[in-house]
């Protein structure tokens, strides 16, 4: 998928550069040049930087390890993590992800398309667990919830609202944290919130949507301890439904 | 005159009954053919699948049967997978699933069985959502049900991953990609890691190609291989799983040492899972990345560096 997206770009690329500078191509570079760059660094892992631009947001991830370094739109998208305040995580991430030729998430295998998949690790044990959902097409809204049951210590996943199955309620000896409502917004600004919800009380609650037709994500910090981290894919998903634009290309470069 | 003509439709009276028969029979053959044909691919879902030859075939002495979703989802089924004792109890004097890794992975190992079989019978049963196994008396151990259980799609009717390139590499291809990842890992390593490599064949679907293999590795120390993690299971998967161009139905490499560490990853390509156990005296790297030139020779998936299990820190 790499090669054939920079297949694709290339002669874009030309064109842009061929192309008069129209006042909105300048303006568009210019928010890109003065757009912040975030960077976080990871040793093992490699750098994640977040850059904002027009769109969005553009992330680009580099991995230390050589052959490693990924085009912005091979990455992870979202390898969150939702981890408990217990030292023994239940469910370790879920989200959307992509990873054509990159990188694999573990043995979930990499994939061609952005997926949704969770993680999991049986509570005091060795194991993990990793599943694929469904892949999510240009176009449709993906809805995770992942929450707590009223059991004690048992998590869930649902995608578009349908259970996933029973692979993902684990056990968990420690309670559950308390219910917390503080949002935060990945994207540039906080436009998009989404709304707090505590059907699954008193169990932690956790949801975000992706908007592939967007690229609009929302993501709730559910308590203090609990976080979901994530790094908005605006272009990379305008890749997929719309022609690379000039101001796309323009972020690939260094 | 009379006689001869009460002779000729007597004749032709047997004549019509022995074609009727003909084509009773011919029917009745055809039913029974289509019955087992459903067994492929695109077989009528008013037939029954026969879920349990499907076990059997995967595991000798398994069976299955449908039963109700766990869930509250209308019309799910499950499929509850029984496993002989070998497959699924672990042997005396092992530890418990929490802290014995070897238990872990024979859990692991089960339920990678389970999801084979029920992966194939999803492809029969649009109903099919999720799976369970557990022993002949029905019953698992305690903590065991996280590898056991799984699910296989999220809804009724849902549509399963598309795996193109499922069924199109033939069996002694698969088992010659296999045979050569396993050459050049051997030849990869440092001298003298790898001790002794078996390979079981499994056959998952026995009405398409539908393989899934199962390799077992002695090291001397696999503390030392950490870093070769790489090699060791994203180079000897190379050109079969995982992901959506696999090649094979499953594949589980499960390697020990000496010294009892031990760390598998079993992946099930039509259930899109997969469970990786590694002992907790190893720690991994961040990126797991193959070392070694590992050539795909039919076309799946390639070698590539892997983010281990585990939490982003």
């Amino acid at each position: 998928m790499t090669r054939s997206r920079q297949r694709t770009s290339a002669p874009a690329s030309r064109r842009f550069l061929r192309r008069p500078i129209r006042s909105s191509a300048l303006l568009a570079v210019a928010i890109w040049l003065a757009g912040a760059t975030l960077a976080r660094s990871d040793p093992d892992f490699g750098t994640l930087g977040l850059d904002q631009t027009r769109f969005g947001s553009v992330v680009s991830l580099v991995t230390p390890a050589a052959g490693l370094a990924q085009p912005a739109d091979e990455f992870v998208v979202q390898r969150d993590v939702l981890q408990s305040e217990n030292t023994d995580p239940g469910l370790i991430q879920a989200g959307v992800y992509r990873s054509g030729s990159g990188i694999s998430l573990d043995n979930c295998g990499p994939h061609a398309a952005y997926v949704v998949f969770a993680e999991v690790k049986a509570a005091n044990s060795m194991a993990y667990r990793c599943q694929l959902y469904n892949d999510v097409s240009p176009g449709a809204v993906v809805t995770l919830d992942i929450f707590r049951f009223t059991t004690p210590g048992t998590w869930g996943i649902r995608v578009n609202g349908a259970p996933t199955g029973s692979a993902y309620r684990l056990g968990f000896t420690k309670a559950a944290p308390a219910i917390g409502t503080e949002i935060q917004s990945a994207g540039p600004g906080n436009q998009y919130l989404t709304e707090t919800s505590t059907r699954y009380e008193p169990a932690g609650h956790a949801r975000w949507s992706v908007y592939t037709t967007t690229g609009r994500q929302h993501v709730r910090r559910v308590t203090g301890s609990d976080s979901i981290s994530a790094y908005p894919m605006v272009d990379h998903l305008w890749k997929i439904t719309r022609p690379p634009s000039p101001v796309t290309i323009k972020h690939r470069q260094p | 005159m009379r006689r001869l003509r009460r002779i000729l439709i007597t004749a032709a009276g047997v004549v019509l009954l022995v074609a009727g028969l003909s084509a009773v029979l011919a029917a009745g053959l055809f039913v029974v053919a289509g019955g087992l044909g459903s067994g492929g691919r695109g077989g009528s879902a008013k037939a029954p699948v026969n879920v349990a030859g499907i076990a059997a075939a995967v595991t000798p002495g398994a069976s299955a049967v449908l039963i109700a979703g766990r869930e509250p989802v209308a019309g799910a089924q499950r499929l509850q997978v029984t496993l002989p004792a070998p497959a699924i109890t672990p042997p005396p004097g092992s530890g418990p699933l929490q802290t014995d890794p070897r238990t872990a992975s024979l859990y692991a190992g089960a339920g990678w069985r389970a999801a084979l079989i029920a992966g194939v019978a999803a492809t029969k049963i649009p109903r099919l959502t999720q799976y369970v196994a557990t022993d002949k008396a029905g019953g698992q151990a305690a903590g065991a049900s996280f590898y056991l259980d799984g699910s296989v799609r999220s809804t009724p009717g849902a549509a399963l991953a598309v795996r193109p390139m499922l069924d199109t590499v033939s069996p002694a291809s698969e088992r010659k990609q296999l045979d050569d990842n396993i050459a050049a890992l051997r030849k990869g390593l440092p001298a003298g890691s790898v001790l002794r490599v078996s390979v079981r064949q499994i056959t998952v679907d026995p009405s398409a190609h539908g393989m899934a293999y199962s390799v077992a590795l002695r090291v001397t120390d696999l503390r030392r291989l950490r870093f070769r993690f790489g090699d060791v299971f994203a180079g000897l998967a190379t050109g079969l799983a995982p992901g959506p161009d696999s090649t094979v139905e499953g594949l589980a490499i499960h390697v020990e040492d000496a010294a009892g560490r031990s760390a598998g990853s079993w992946i099930a390509t039509r259930s899109a899972e997969g469970t990786t156990v590694v002992d907790p005296r190893i720690h991994l790297p961040r990126v797991m990345v193959p070392h070694i030139h590992f050539v795909n020779e039919t076309g799946g998936p390639q070698a590539i560096p892997s983010a281990p299990a585990g939490p982003v820190k």
